[in-house]
């Protein structure tokens, strides 16, 4: 199950960036074929993403993003290190 | 009374070495370095070395009645130190290559600036797919107006230049700050160009039409009071093709020319269309010391290249003592594999001072990608793919990665049949030392005496370094042919100057063998801050924000 944080970050950025009604969001559809996201949309998203959440997600992973719940996964994986540094368990 | 605004004016952020960066590609760090890169790259320890200072933001903070600072090359973590101060504006200047960077400083100029406005602007704003970018505004074009309109002053206000410095020497000698370096100041005559080559990035961004900044008599003054101030008699001048506006170089260039107590040289980009309306010798009298003019190919289809024979034009320059840089493009639609080794003989036959030879590329904004496109001829590229040799178009006549490698073919035979860039700097300075040395113009007679001293600056280079030489006989003959001239002129080395040279010798093998066993670690820029209060520059330091 996703983390609502991190779902809710990436709905309303995303709908943002593509300015879209972040209501309408399908975190399964393909990101180019359903919402025509370029890779310059796609680097906007992740950059916006990286400083909101104090992550970072490493340039292949970004290539390899299809869907937003790929996204969501991503933001969900990079901050845990970043949890555990926080905690002292790093 | 209200107080001024106050804006941050920044490029994108260090490092820009793959090594430490998601954000870049190997090698995107020498670009930096537009000698190095891009026309005297040449294997060996000849290669020479000069990082531009990055006129465009400093040309916009001094002129705005604003409190300014201006961050060159930041890292992160000084980039969010300067925002925690709250500017009222945060402009960020970027290329294509550097778009990567954009949206990391969008976003954090949006958390620790919450109330700034965001600008972005420079050549990657021609990003054809950049739509929904986030910033606030996008200043496509002449940068100065665009932000004294946003900040409510006049844009026709007076305009003024601010001390660009920057300096030439050998990339090696870079690891040792004792050696000399020739000083020069950057200044702007003005902005685009009304050729409209139709690959120009420039002449697009600026709407293929030529925006005048600071033309006339005013162009001189600010050279002599920064003559005066900083001992700097070179000039390198932004204007697409200097000597095409008459009027004006007859107004700055003739008080040069009348000039009795000082002798300025400025460096130019001009055509060959622009440099056949002129008696050349004149333009040496005005300062003239160097000119780049883009070749682009033998059978250059650009009306730019009308005029005078590129042979002639070439060879009255060198005699003259101007120096030059030619710059040919492969993967033009006329050009075969067959036909570029025609291309580079007649690059070779031109023999300029320095040389570059490029992809042809269709840059975002240019009515050439625009032709491309609707050809089906671009490949798909990545932002950062955006230099002067990634091949990304489909040409009929040439395989993929086949241009790509004509590219370092042609500098590499250059370099073979031409000698090293340093040296072809010498000679033609010779060239114009023995032209005009008995010359009835005092004012030639004493440029004369200064292009030899310059060449003699260069002696210590050459005396005991003919095994760093490519081996071709033709460059060894001619590099003892000029410093058989410097001979003649100033007589045998001083004992000071065998010592120069002796000490050159073993900085090159020092270098190379230090490159054999250790690769050059990447030169990362530093921090440059600047700061300036109503278009008056302040002395200032880089303090983080409490």
């Amino acid at each position: 199950m996703a983390d609502p944080k991190y779902v809710a970050e990436v709905r309303n950025r995303f709908s943002e960036v593509m300015q879209l009604d972040p209501d309408t969001l399908d975190f399964d559809a393909r990101l180019d074929d359903a919402y025509g996201v370029t890779s310059v949309n796609r680097m906007r998203l992740v950059s916006e993403l990286e400083i909101a959440l104090e992550i970072e997600i490493p340039e292949p992973e970004i290539n390899a993003i299809c869907t937003l719940g790929d996204v969501v996964a991503l933001c969900e994986r990079y901050s845990i290190p970043t949890l555990q540094a926080a905690s002292g368990r790093a | 009374m209200s107080e001024k605004k106050k804006i941050l004016l920044t490029s994108v952020f260090r490092p820009y070495a793959s090594k430490n960066s998601k954000y870049n590609k190997d090698g995107d760090e020498e670009w930096l370095d537009y000698m190095a890169s891009r026309i005297s790259r040449e294997p060996g320890p000849f290669v020479m070395s000069s990082y531009m200072s990055g006129t465009a933001l400093t040309l916009i903070a001094a002129n705005l009645d604003a409190d300014v600072t201006v961050m060159g090359h930041p890292s992160l973590d000084e980039y969010i130190a300067e925002l925690k101060k709250q500017p009222d504006f945060v402009g960020i200047t970027f290329l294509i290559k550097g778009l990567g960077k954009l949206f990391p400083m969008i976003a954090l100029a949006r958390k620790h600036a919450p109330k700034a406005k965001v600008v972005i602007g420079g050549f990657g704003t021609m990003l054809h797919n950049l739509g929904n970018h986030g910033a606030d505004f996008l200043c496509r074009g002449e940068g100065v107006s665009f932000f004294r309109t946003l900040i409510g002053q006049n844009p026709q206000d007076p305009v003024r230049q601010p001390d660009v410095l920057g300096d030439v020497t050998l990339k090696c000698f870079r690891n040792y700050p004792f050696l000399p370096r020739a000083r020069y100041a950057e200044l702007t005559h003005g902005f685009g160009c009304p050729h409209k080559c139709e690959f120009c990035t420039t002449s697009a961004y600026f709407g293929y039409v030529h925006i005048p900044f600071a033309p006339g008599r005013q162009f001189y003054d600010t050279m002599v009071d920064i003559h005066d101030r900083t001992g700097i008699s070179y000039f390198y001048l932004y204007e697409e093709d200097l000597c095409l506006y008459k009027k004006s170089l007859n107004e700055w260039g003739g008080a040069i020319r009348d000039d009795k107590e000082r002798t300025l040289f400025w460096h130019c980009f001009s055509t060959v269309k622009s440099l056949t309306s002129w008696d050349l010798e004149e333009l040496v009298s005005m300062g003239l010391t160097h000119v780049w003019i883009g070749i682009e190919s033998v059978h250059s289809p650009f009306s730019k290249s009308v005029g005078r024979d590129n042979q002639a034009l070439f060879d009255d320059l060198h005699s003259l003592g101007i120096t030059t840089s030619g710059s040919i493009m492969f993967g033009q639609d006329h050009q075969t594999p067959e036909s570029l080794h025609d291309e580079l003989d007649h690059a070779v036959s031109l023999y300029p001072s320095t040389f570059q030879s490029s992809v042809l590329i269709p840059s975002d904004g240019t009515k050439l990608r625009e032709r491309l496109e609707a050809e089906g001829r671009l490949r798909p590229a990545n932002y950062w793919d955006s230099d002067l040799y990634t091949e990304v178009v489909n040409h009929p006549a040439f395989k993929p990665g086949q241009l790509r490698d004509a590219v370092f073919w042609a500098y590499d035979e250059f370099y073979r049949r031409s000698g090293p860039t340093i040296h072809r700097l010498a000679k033609h300075w010779m060239n114009g030392a023995e032209r005009f040395k008995n010359s009835p113009n005092e004012g030639l007679r004493r440029r004369a005496q200064l292009l030899a001293e310059r060449a003699r600056a260069v002696r210590p280079i050459l005396l005991r370094t003919s095994e760093y030489l490519p081996p071709t006989p033709e460059v060894h003959e001619m590099i003892g042919e000029t410093l058989g001239r410097i001979r003649d002129w100033f007589g045998a080395p001083t004992s000071a100057e065998e010592a120069q040279a002796w000490l050159v010798k073993r900085i090159f093998d020092l270098e190379m063998a230090k490159n054999a066993v250790y690769p050059r670690e990447p030169i990362e820029p530093d921090l440059k801050y600047r700061r300036w209060i109503s278009g008056r520059e302040v002395p200032t330091r880089f303090v983080a924000a409490a």
